[in-house]
């Protein structure tokens, strides 16, 4: 069955099969179209380029086609994601690791020993040191006393190697009519300047000699320190005391505190104990670098820890002990509630960690 | 006699499942020639589109054959299938499809550059075909700067482009006035004569009086076949 095809319009008639088409000028006719596709065409990495060429092609044409919808995109996209990231950044830089730690809290010490009122438990790494109980009562150090120098000799004495102690101070000082706190550290560098490498650097004048020199950091400049000449501070002794005493500044540089993490000192100067606004350590007793050429072992660590040391070794750090094989507590530090002494024990320790 | 470009063998496609399936074609048969135009006509819901996406290999068959030049495209692996698209057949959408963010003579030579094709060599054969359509001063317009009519022959150039032998075109001339549309379907009528084979779906009788065959499609089946010219 069939059935007659109508006509076309008579405006526009059917070409003639093969001839001219209709509406086409001559001259542009190009004829019929070539052969049939070859069967092996472009390799599929060339056809992969390909794509991605056009895609991007694509896209680029977009955005500058469309310059406010693309910013609108690119904002709703980048913005939370930067935040993300900003956040991410933050929480991973916000503090230094052990390892990067070390020569700001030991200089080119191989250790830096904390006495503490009982035996302690060893760790590698002081940030993971446990605090809190009763502490059981410490083998006592031959020799030790109150006095710093007697406490270095002693230290001297059972590690066999020199020790040299070091301090934070807290200064109370008027810049204009601001009344402020600077905190110093307090160590001989003038007598060890090799020992301080990497936990204070000197940039002019010289290191302070005396008690009443100090070195005023680029910190301490921020604040509003002087860069050459005096200022008063007002320093309280053990006895509660307050007396104002003039500081000449000998020279400008750096020095590093290490607490929770590390924090740039205001000025450098000796290590002054008769004060009352002296951090020593953790438990608020004295602190030594170890000044030796061989590094302290995890087995000297753990020594250590019976006379009431805790120790915080360079090779420890950087080598640490298996975990299996250490003797640690189960859980962080939890405030005792029964033992009023072992409670402020405890927030002593927490107050004034590892300084 | 020549082998057909394009055969359809006792091709059904049914949509759907169970109760809900629907036999959009029945048992089709249709074979175009080289230089052969067929029109298909049939009202909304014969199966006309559904003809047409699986000559275009845009879909395949539920049961029955398509072969294009000498292809089962029920055989050929999806990477092969899209190849067989590119290369041998084009496609004129009644909405267009030009990609806006692309020139005429890009969206021209987009199959070529698509198939890995070098962007110089592609522009070159785009430029030929507009030239072919005397549409050289398009190039480099993109398609919002030209009229409905500009842009047909830009999508018919496209589906001509590169070495295709196979035209597919849906209502090409819908959104076109008379006269506009007969100069679209001289284009088609042209390549079909110049050797391609052309399936043309329209309402229009008028429009299908540029084919050499008429198949009338209604509920999925061939009622009518007509030759004309």
């Amino acid at each position: 069955m069939t059935t007659p095809i109508p006509d076309p319009t008579p405006t526009s008639p059917p070409p003639a099969g093969g001839s001219q088409p209709h509406g086409i000028p001559e001259r542009r006719y190009a004829g019929p179209p070539r052969a049939a596709a070859s069967v092996t065409g472009p390799s599929a990495w060339q056809r992969w380029v390909a794509s991605w060429r056009v895609a991007l092609r694509l896209g680029r044409r977009d955005v500058v086609r469309h310059k406010g919808r693309s910013a609108l995109v690119v904002i709703m996209v980048a913005l939370p994601v930067a935040l993300l990231v900003a956040g991410n950044v933050l929480f991973s830089t916000q503090d230094i690791n052990a390892t990067e730690k070390l020569d700001y809290s030991l200089g080119t010490a191989q250790a830096r020993l904390t006495h503490e009122e009982g035996k302690v438990t060893p760790t590698p790494v002081e940030d993971y040191a446990f605090y809190g109980g009763e502490p059981k009562p410490a083998t006592p150090i031959p020799g030790w006393g109150s006095d710093v120098a007697v406490q270095a000799k002693a230290l001297e004495q059972l590690t066999g190697a020199k020790v040299v102690p070091i301090a934070t101070t807290s200064l109370e000082t008027r810049i204009g009519k601001r009344l402020t706190f600077l905190t110093a550290l307090g160590i001989d560098a003038a007598a060890h300047p090799s020992l301080v490498t990497g936990m204070a650097r000197l940039e002019s004048g010289r290191w302070a000699a005396t008690s009443s020199e100090v070195v005023v950091t680029r910190a301490g400049i921020g604040v509003g320190l002087p860069e050459s000449g005096s200022f008063d501070v007002t320093v309280t002794d053990t006895e509660g005391k307050r007396t104002t005493k003039t500081l000449t500044i000998v020279g400008i540089g750096e020095g590093y505190l290490t607490d929770y993490s590390v924090r740039p000192a205001e000025v450098v100067m000796l290590p002054d104990f008769s004060q009352a606004m002296v951090s020593y350590g953790p438990t608020g007793s004295a602190t030594f670098l170890l000044d030796r050429t061989a590094p302290v072992g995890w087995d000297e660590v753990v020594k250590w820890a019976d006379y009431g040391l805790r120790v915080t070794s360079r090779a420890v750090v950087l080598n640490p002990p298996d975990l299996a094989t250490l003797d640690l507590p189960l859980a962080w530090p939890i405030a005792p509630t029964s033992s009023p002494s072992a409670s402020s024990s405890w927030r002593r320790s927490r107050r004034s960690r590892c300084c | 006699m020549t082998e057909p470009i394009l055969q359809l063998i006792d091709c059904t496609r049914v949509h759907g499942q169970g109760e809900t399936a629907v036999r959009a074609l029945d048992g089709v048969s249709v074979q175009v020639q080289p230089g052969e135009l067929v029109a298909v006509m049939g009202p909304s819901g014969s199966g006309k589109s559904t003809l047409l996406n699986l000559a275009g290999a845009l879909d395949l068959p539920t049961s029955g054959q398509v072969v294009i030049s000498g292809q089962s495209t029920s055989q050929l692996r999806p990477d092969d299938l899209a190849a067989l698209r590119r290369r041998k057949v084009g496609v004129v959408f009644q909405d267009l499809n030009l990609i806006p963010s692309l020139t005429a003579a890009e969206n021209i030579g987009l199959p070529l550059e698509l198939d890995g094709r070098r962007v110089s060599e592609a522009r070159r054969a785009a430029v030929g075909a507009l030239h072919e359509l005397g549409l050289d001063d398009l190039a480099d317009r993109y398609p919002d700067q030209m009229s409905g009519g500009q842009q047909q022959r830009v999508a018919i150039a496209r589906a001509l482009v590169g070495e295709r032998r196979l035209v597919l075109a849906d209502e090409p001339t819908g959104a076109l006035d008379s006269v506009t549309g007969d100069g679209v379907l001289a284009v088609l009528r042209a390549r079909c004569d110049a050797g391609a084979a052309g399936l043309l779906v329209t309402h229009e009788a008028r429009h299908a009086g540029w084919a050499d065959r008429v198949i009338y499609l209604r509920d999925g089946k061939v009622v009518d076949e007509a030759v004309g010219r």
